[in-house]
């Protein structure tokens, strides 16, 4: 597993960040355990999983706020130990919790903010007013932070997290709580971060969001099941891509086992509850044309054939269920734990 | 460069965070600020200084002696002792003493002279209903004083007593002048005969004189003696009486048939020149008051210090230094437990500030908001309270730089023992109390024994106090050892932060 992790990433670019047999251990239990990956430069990496799956640990064990237990990390090809003042000025963290100052308005949080990476009045000013944009909060820049509702301050912590224009930015959950309109936003700004080569590693529990990232790693009770790029992912819970099918004929016993035998087809055929037919091949581009030819072959009405993409949630709980499921039976399922 | 100009960019900023943040909760500002001044200011205006009389019950039987006298005296000392009533009954003295109708109660002795002939002390006895350890010490004080005013009352009645007999022999030195002159008058006449008629005269009148004039010349006597009064004074009366008295030419019979008598006429002369002073001295002596006799001291005491300290401006050093300590304690403990819970911590940890960065720099901000209220409160006290500044504002500026130096060494040591806010709070708390108790504040350090001492000076307050005291009521300049054990304190701390600090922020 750990080396399917490594050659999945190691061919895309350089390293960002890796980790070797990394366990952080609090109280004598795993907060995460053995994990191996590497993150290449450049790239959206989104960290997704339930709640406690060890997300947040992983991120602070790349930030260097947590050493790790047993293994090694090396961020931007260094110890997070002993990142020198350089190297911690190119690192945006935002926190999970709002930790800015309550009695500060917006203004006077970020200015701190960016008083801290040593920026003064003058170069600070312009790139808080881009930010104030950015973030909506132009109009509300003097409220002081503990008047402002809670999206609007996961919206003050990620601008702070920003101000010093960083290249390798830790977001954790930063769109938790923002609207559907302003996410999509965020979304927008991070790939444009991400187009200017910035690394950004962020942890979300909207798990349709890591259709965004050029990396998707799903956690579990403190493990990284998988580090594959999003459509990966899908195929991965699947088995393979997903063709939805509808038919004005139904299909015999002896045509379901016949579309079954095809050799691009994976597992066995799905008659949803609609009367459409869910197929799971292995390469939609080559096999949807030849299931067309199939159907039209067996002289069999077929009004429509498409790709589906299941929507992510869907395949992170698919995801999760198979890891656990393998948990509670290894020995069937191949161990994947 | 960058870096040091990065350096200023975050102290600045640090500060304008502090400060902005202080300023942003007003209900803290002027309970900082004008709390302490309202306090000093009833407390100034509330405090006398002058301890009421106390409420006293003397115990005494009917036929006691004193009965009377001691009416009388408590009348003249309604200063100390307000009158309550005198009785011959100890159980109602005692029912009023345990129901708080009186602050003391006076036992006086029956059979005074019979115990002084035994040769022994006539007891007073007082009872209070005191539990405060110095209130108790002033009854013990005034119980004291009660037998010494009782004791000069006795003293100056026997004066008095010997001034009255000392004016009846008034009459009997003039006799004995008459007599001498006579004496010598008769001699220079040759009429021997009548000579010694007078001379035997002259002897009666100096014994008569000498028993009459007794007691109160004695009394002079040993006050000349004890004090070294001049010779010829009225203290010599006695001795002049017995010099007169054994002179030959009065002890001796004149022998009839001498040649002359040149010798007994020239020693007659100088007898009568000392009867006449001794009829000057008896003159004065009675002319002297009799509780000057008895009491020829009073004192009055006067102070070095140019300025007068009244209670109030004798606390304001100690009240600005307990309030900059607790103030400091309190503003830097639960600075670095907020940044601590709220996570902000978190945000330092991954950002390029170095410990010691923080540290200085929460330092920095904090010595300038305290410098701020310091000077705010020094202004308000020494106008508004009209408290004496003798001293230089230079070193008091010192003596507050090092106290808050000092001072955000404990809080910050605090907010590292700390998990929460309220348990900053109360820890501060405890420092202040601390700090009311062994800083010198109300009690003088003096009364605190070794080992106990020592703890003391484990408080920054205690060299505050004692610095600003010097300065602003004595305007002595800074005690050296005090300033420097205040600043090596202070470095301590600020070393014991620094290290708990990078502990923190090092690894979870």
């Amino acid at each position: 597993m750990e080396n399917v992790l490594m050659q999945t990433v190691t061919s895309l670019t350089d390293n960002v960040i890796s980790f070797e047999g990394v366990t952080k251990t609090f109280d004598e239990q795993d907060a995460v355990h053995d994990l191996s990956f590497v993150f290449p430069k450049g790239k959206i990496i989104g960290l997704i999983g339930p709640s406690g799956s060890g997300k947040t640990t992983t991120v602070r064990l790349m930030t260097g706020i947590y050493h790790p237990t047993e293994g090694k990390i090396h961020v931007m090809g260094s110890d997070p130990r002993s990142f020198t003042l350089e190297e911690r000025e190119k690192i945006g963290y935002m926190t999970q919790n709002f930790v800015l100052y309550p009695d500060l308005s917006v203004k006077e949080n970020l200015a701190f903010a960016g008083a801290i990476y040593g920026f003064g009045f003058g170069h600070r000013a312009k790139r808080i007013k881009n930010l104030l944009e950015f973030v909506e909060l132009s109009d509300d820049s003097k409220k002081l932070a503990r008047n402002l509702s809670g999206g609007m301050q996961r919206r003050l912590a990620l601008a702070a997290a920003l101000i010093h224009d960083p290249d390798l930015i830790f977001l954790d959950e930063p769109t938790a709580g923002i609207d559907p309109i302003l996410r999509r936003k965020f979304w927008d700004h991070f790939i444009d971060l991400r187009d200017q080569g910035k690394s950004l590693v962020i942890t979300t529990q909207y798990v349709n969001e890591a259709s965004y990232c050029d990396l998707v790693g799903v956690m579990a009770e403190g493990k990284l099941l998988f580090l594959k790029k999003p459509e990966d992912l899908m195929k991965t819970a699947f088995g393979g891509d997903v063709l939805m099918l509808n038919t004005e004929d139904s299909l015999s016993d002896t045509l379901n086992n016949e579309l079954q035998q095809l050799p691009f087809v994976q597992g066995e055929l799905t008659f949803l509850q609609d009367g459409s037919l869910r197929l799971i091949v292995d390469e939609a581009a080559t096999a949807l044309p030849q299931v067309m030819e199939w159907f039209k072959n067996k002289e069999l009405a077929l009004q429509s054939a498409e790709q589906y993409f299941p929507p992510y949630d869907d395949v992170f709980v698919k995801l999760i269920e198979d890891y656990r499921s393998n948990i509670e039976t290894p020995a069937e399922n191949g161990g994947l734990a | 460069m960058r870096r040091i100009g990065s350096f200023f960019v975050r102290i600045f900023s640090f500060f304008r965070k502090e400060f902005v943040e202080v300023l942003r909760q007003p209900k803290l500002i002027l309970t900082l600020i004008l709390g302490p001044f309202l306090i000093l200011l009833l407390f100034g205006l509330g405090y006398t200084n002058q301890r009421p009389p106390e409420r006293t019950m003397f115990v005494i039987s009917k036929d006691n002696p004193f009965a009377e006298q001691i009416k009388n005296k408590a009348a003249d000392l309604d200063y100390v002792i307000k009158l309550v009533g005198v009785t011959d009954d100890f159980d109602l003295m005692m029912r009023n003493l345990n129901r708080n109708a009186i602050d003391l109660g006076v036992i006086i002795p029956d059979n005074v002279y019979e115990t002084i002939r035994s040769n022994q002390q006539a007891l007073i006895e007082t009872y209070h209903n005191q539990i405060d350890p110095a209130q108790i010490t002033y009854m013990e004080y005034m119980g004291a004083f009660l037998a010494d005013v009782i004791n000069r009352q006795i003293l100056q009645s026997v004066a008095e007593q010997g001034q009255i007999e000392a004016q009846n022999v008034g009459p009997l030195v003039d006799n004995a002048i008459e007599n001498t002159r006579n004496t010598r008058i008769m001699l220079e006449q040759g009429d021997v005969e009548s000579a010694q008629h007078y001379q035997r005269a002259v002897r009666g009148n100096l014994s008569t004189l000498q028993l009459a004039v007794g007691t109160s010349a004695s009394l002079l006597q040993g006050i000349n003696q004890e004090f070294g009064g001049d010779a010829g004074s009225e203290g010599d009366i006695l001795a002049k009486l017995q010099t007169t008295q054994d002179n030959t030419a009065i002890a001796q019979d004149f022998q009839t048939g001498q040649e002359n008598y040149d010798q007994e006429i020239a020693s007659l002369q100088e007898e009568e020149n000392i009867l006449l002073e001794l009829q000057t001295d008896l003159d004065s002596f009675t002319s002297i008051h009799p509780a000057i006799i008895t009491r020829p001291f009073v004192s009055k005491t006067k102070s070095a210090i140019q300025a007068e300290v009244s209670p109030t401006s004798f606390f304001i050093p100690g009240v600005i230094v307990l309030l900059l300590q607790h103030m400091t304690i309190t503003l830097s403990s639960l600075s670095l437990v907020r940044e601590r819970r709220a996570g902000t911590m978190e945000l330092f940890r991954v950002s390029p500030l170095k410990p010691v960065e923080i540290l200085f720099n929460k330092y920095f901000s904090y010595l300038v908001i305290g410098l701020l209220i310091a000077a705010i409160l020094a202004l308000v006290v020494r106008f508004g309270l009209n408290s004496p500044m003798l001293g230089s504002w230079v070193d008091m500026l010192i003596v507050v730089v090092l106290l808050l130096f000092a001072s955000l060494g404990v809080g910050f040591i605090i907010s590292f023992l700390s998990k929460t806010e309220t348990q900053a709070v109360q820890l501060s708390m405890i420092a202040l109390l601390f700090s009311v108790f062994f800083s010198g504040f109300f009690l003088d350090l003096r009364y605190l024994l070794y080992p106990v001492r020592y703890i003391s000076y484990l408080i920054p307050a205690t060299y505050g106090i004692q610095m600003l005291q010097l300065n602003m009521l004595r305007g002595l300049p800074i005690n050296q050892t005090s300033m420097f054990s205040l600043a090596g304190f202070g470095l301590a701390l600020f070393f014991i932060a620094w290290l708990l600090l990078r502990r923190t922020m090092a690894d979870e």
